[in-house]
């Protein structure tokens, strides 16, 4: 099962106001698409919606990565087995080119409260995610990603930094990193953490995709809210990024005050751009 | 509270106070205290995400029950119903199932448009069958079914059950008859046309009102025929 991610290009977060834009011709300006899998799962009650045949249309013509928000993995609470089945058979329809998740936890006790909550960096809380990630990748048949999540707490008893439980989890489950630039940037300001410190430390063979998005500003903290465009200092760290460890799969998520296509082209072609520098 | 509580008790604690169950005090011990945002507006980004995730879904799913009942009442009727129901779905979009018969309980009058909004949505959402077989497409010596199309939704609300379906993209309601529920019940578990007559040879309509009755259903997308697979 275990393999190295591959450098898939430029990619986007596929939501709804773009679905007739890629169902016309996905555009030049990307090679593969991303969405999230709730959306596109079947429901409790086993069915799939209709959204399921527009994107088995737009996998037709393009690369489709599953990224998912309610695995839970970080939970005490076990696996929920029918949210797996129902994943799982996304993921035999849409055979997707990566399939993700997120290193947090959504809920307990069966209560699901739909974000991403932090993880105290302990070693049964490693053990716990490791078993579970063991277990997700088990049932798929296929490696998934892990995302670093943007936080906004971070626990005395923790044991470990986030980029040190992070790579004992990938070494232990054989699992790959998404790395989310933004999060990083809005979690070292949160935290108070040299972002660049944690890039540094991640396995860059590891890591399967790259995320860019916009957060937004509080008074004294910043919050991941990707409705905004991205800002000066995650372009900056993404340039640094990509000039000290080269390019890979990279791609923008945006998921409130959704521009146009032509907006989205702008980011896309300021990758391109810290792209082309480094070549 | 202990500095460190076991990982289960730390989760339960954490998520209680996300859910509004304690106050967020209870968890400042085990956070990292890093000035100038205290930990209390640390908690209260994962509190308010929590909530403004459901009330937003329902606001956007029931916008005509908010339209009849005005901002206030609406508001007042999603916070209790959060409350009441912490969501256990995988999926934002299937928290909205219990809130017609919740809502219908505090403001019986906007019942029935919650359940026809909520309804609406399945049918919206309903994918088109790819088995469905055109009426001009059916052959003689060849067996079909009938089945449910999977835009047509049954809802009830106290003893009335209620019936929506999508056709030409719009979604439509309608109150069900008993005699049109039965059949509809016969029809989700996808009768051979012969196991269907057999079926309702006891019941007290005609069979040309029966007949009529499918044809209509047919037509309207309700239902759909595909080859035999039994």
């Amino acid at each position: 099962m275990s393999s190295r991610p591959k450098n898939r290009g430029i990619g986007v977060g596929l939501r709804p106001p773009h679905h007739d834009t890629f169902l016309r011709a996905p555009p030049s300006s990307v090679s593969w698409v991303e969405v999230i899998s709730e959306n596109f799962m079947p429901w409790a009650d086993g069915d799939f919606r209709r959204g399921i045949a527009t994107l088995l249309q737009i996998r037709d013509q393009c690369p489709v990565a599953l990224h998912g928000v309610s695995a839970n993995l970080g939970s005490a609470d076990a696996l929920d087995v029918t949210y797996l089945q129902s994943l799982k058979k996304l993921v035999d329809i849409i055979q997707p080119c990566s399939v993700s998740d997120h290193l947090a936890w959504t809920g307990v006790n069966g209560t699901n409260t739909h974000d991403l909550l932090p993880l105290p960096y302990t070693e049964e809380c490693l053990e716990n995610i490791v078993r579970k990630i063991d277990q997700m990748q088990n049932f798929l048949g296929c490696q998934i990603a892990l995302e670093n999540p943007s936080s906004y707490v971070e626990f005395k008893h923790a044991a470990m930094s986030e980029p040190e439980f992070l790579i004992e989890v990938v070494r232990r489950s054989d699992c790959n990193i998404l790395l989310d630039i933004n999060n990083v940037y809005v979690s070292s300001v949160n935290h108070q953490f040299d972002p660049k410190a944690y890039l540094r430390m991640l396995p860059k063979d590891r890591i399967d995709q790259i995320h860019l998005a916009g957060h937004s500003v509080k008074d004294a903290y910043l919050i991941d809210t990707h409705d905004a465009a991205i800002c000066a200092e995650v372009w900056d760290l993404f340039r640094w990024y990509v000039a000290q460890f080269g390019a890979g799969s990279v791609m923008i998520e945006r998921d409130g005050n959704i521009p146009t296509w032509s907006e989205m082209e702008r980011e896309l072609a300021t990758i391109r751009d810290i792209h082309a520098k480094i070549t | 509270m202990q500095k460190s509580l076991n990982f289960v008790a730390m989760q339960t604690a954490f998520q209680d106070a996300v859910l509004g169950k304690v106050a967020a005090e209870a968890l400042v011990p085990l956070i990292v205290l890093k000035p100038p945002v205290t930990t209390k507006q640390r908690l209260a980004i994962y509190q308010d995400a929590y909530r403004i995730r459901l009330t937003e879904s329902l606001e956007d799913d029931f916008n005509e029950c908010a339209a009849v009942l005005g901002s206030e009442a609406m508001a007042k009727v999603v916070d209790k119903f959060i409350d009441t129901y912490p969501s256990t779905y995988r999926n934002l979009a299937e928290y909205s199932a219990k809130f017609p018969p919740f809502i219908a309980q505090l403001h019986p009058q906007v019942g029935e448009l919650a359940l026809r909004e909520w309804l609406s949505i399945l049918s919206l959402q309903g994918r088109e069958p790819e088995d469905a077989v055109e009426l001009n497409e059916i052959e003689g010596g060849t067996l079909y079914q009938l089945a449910l199309h999977p835009a047509s939704h049954v809802g009830q609300l106290g003893s009335g059950y209620f019936l929506s379906y999508r056709l030409h993209e719009t979604p439509h309601f309608k109150t069900l008859s008993q005699g049109a529920l039965q059949l509809l019940q016969i029809i989700k578990e996808e009768p051979t046309l012969a196991d269907l007559t057999q079926q309702l040879q006891h019941d007290d309509a005609s069979s040309t009102e029966l007949a009529a009755t499918i044809h209509d259903w047919l037509s309207m997308g309700i239902i759909y025929c595909k080859r035999c697979q039994k």
